[in-house]
């Protein structure tokens, strides 16, 4: 199909085109205001890991530098577990914070670049957010609760910042607004020529003359 | 349908324009069987341009023709003479459409209206013995698959489809 026979069939199918348009630009404006007001408080832990000793028989001979490296994956591993997140939510501080909107294992996220890990936390919140990373810096502290004390002696973790719970900016809902309206037009598209494709009715000349085999003499808008 | 006096000058020269084609593509023509797919006012539409190619010559218009060509005894014809077109249609004498396609010595050319091309028995009947089809579609009314079998049981009858006029919505 030519983009100008598109055109037409979008121009001929604008109803159903308009009407999907109107209601995913409604949704998705309205689902972004909501966001926009319940957009959560953003907190983070940033945790320097080094190893004291490589861990014999299993990592060989590598050098404490690449041992900091994957014991500081480790460390990321630990604090998003089912144990750290139990640990954590049991935190007298974070009980009285006042209820989460998620579990603290999906409010907790990590990274980790080289040697250092970044705990983020999300909640609605500010007192949650700031007693949910107090807590983790807990954890981090009192590591060898969840890996055991000859695991947890073999690296040394010290937390080096915390930044201040934040409320999210804005330009995450605003990109996904756009994309939602990208996505909206490419359905709505969609619709309108698959409409026009499952409609057998012909509404070209160019058609009548395609199936037809024969000239279109003249086209009467309509007849009185 | 509400007509207007813009509606009918549309529809005049709508019929003009298809009778210019029709002269320039078979100036010779003499039978013209003009059908619909899924038309309402194929009637109407083949008046108007009776009435334009009465410019010409005079024409008689076959409208109630509901029998074979070979059976039909009745005078189911109107005649349009090039000078009473412009004021009327006027009833023709006693021609029946199985003398008109049997006397190829009467002057003037013939259009046999039939509403659908498809429906109607005698439509194909009269396709075969014509020298050319005209057929009407609706836009977003006709069908592919009614343009296709159209176009299929034409070629079947070896008819000469002429032209398509297209009625807008």
């Amino acid at each position: 199909m030519e983009l100008r026979d598109a055109l037409s069939v979008l121009g001929r199918r604008w109803l159903p085109l308009v009407a999907i348009l109107a209601v995913i630009v409604i949704g998705s404006v309205l689902v972004a205001a909501d966001g926009y007001r319940h957009r959560p408080y953003q907190g983070s832990l940033q945790v320097f890991v080094w190893a004291r000793s490589p861990a014999s028989g299993i990592s060989g001979n590598r050098s404490l530098e690449s041992e900091a490296g994957f014991m500081a994956q480790d460390l990321a591993s630990v604090l998003m577990s089912r144990s750290a997140a139990s640990f954590v939510s049991h935190q007298p501080a974070v009980r009285a914070a006042g209820p989460s909107t998620a579990d603290i294992q999906t409010a907790v996220r990590s990274s980790v670049s080289g040697r250092t890990v970044t705990v983020t936390v999300m909640e609605s919140s500010a007192a949650k957010t700031r007693a949910v990373v107090l807590a983790e810096r807990l954890a981090v502290e009192q590591r060898a609760r969840f890996v055991g004390p000859v695991e947890a002696a073999r690296s040394g973790a010290r937390v080096i910042g915390i930044s201040a719970p934040v409320r999210s900016s804005a330009r995450s809902l605003v990109l996904a607004l756009l994309v939602r309206l990208v996505l909206g037009l490419a359905i709505a598209i969609a619709v309108a020529l698959a409409w026009d494709y499952l409609d057998d009715a012909v509404h070209d000349a160019s058609e009548f003359e395609r199936e037809l085999g024969a000239p279109v003499l003249a086209t009467i808008r309509s007849a009185p | 349908m509400k007509s207007d006096a813009g509606d009918i000058m549309r529809l005049s020269a709508a019929a003009l324009a298809v009778s210019y084609e029709l002269e320039v593509q078979r100036p010779d023509f003499r039978t013209l069987l003009v059908s619909g797919l899924a038309v309402e006012q194929v009637n109407l539409i083949a008046h108007a341009l009776a009435k334009a190619m009465a410019q010409e010559k005079p024409v008689r218009l076959f409208t109630g023709a509901t029998q074979a060509p070979g059976q039909s005894n009745q005078d189911d014809s109107t005649s349009i003479h090039p000078l009473k077109s412009l004021v009327d249609v006027v009833p023709s004498g006693p021609v029946s459409l199985r003398r008109w396609l049997g006397e190829q010595a009467v002057d003037g050319r013939a259009l046999v209206v039939t509403p659908n091309l498809l429906d109607d028995p005698i439509s194909l009947a009269v396709a075969a013995v014509a020298d050319g089809v005209l057929l009407l579609v609706q836009s977003g009314r006709t069908t592919r698959p009614m343009c296709r079998q159209a176009a299929r049981v034409l070629a079947d009858v070896s008819a000469s489809l002429l032209g398509v006029v297209v009625v807008g919505r």
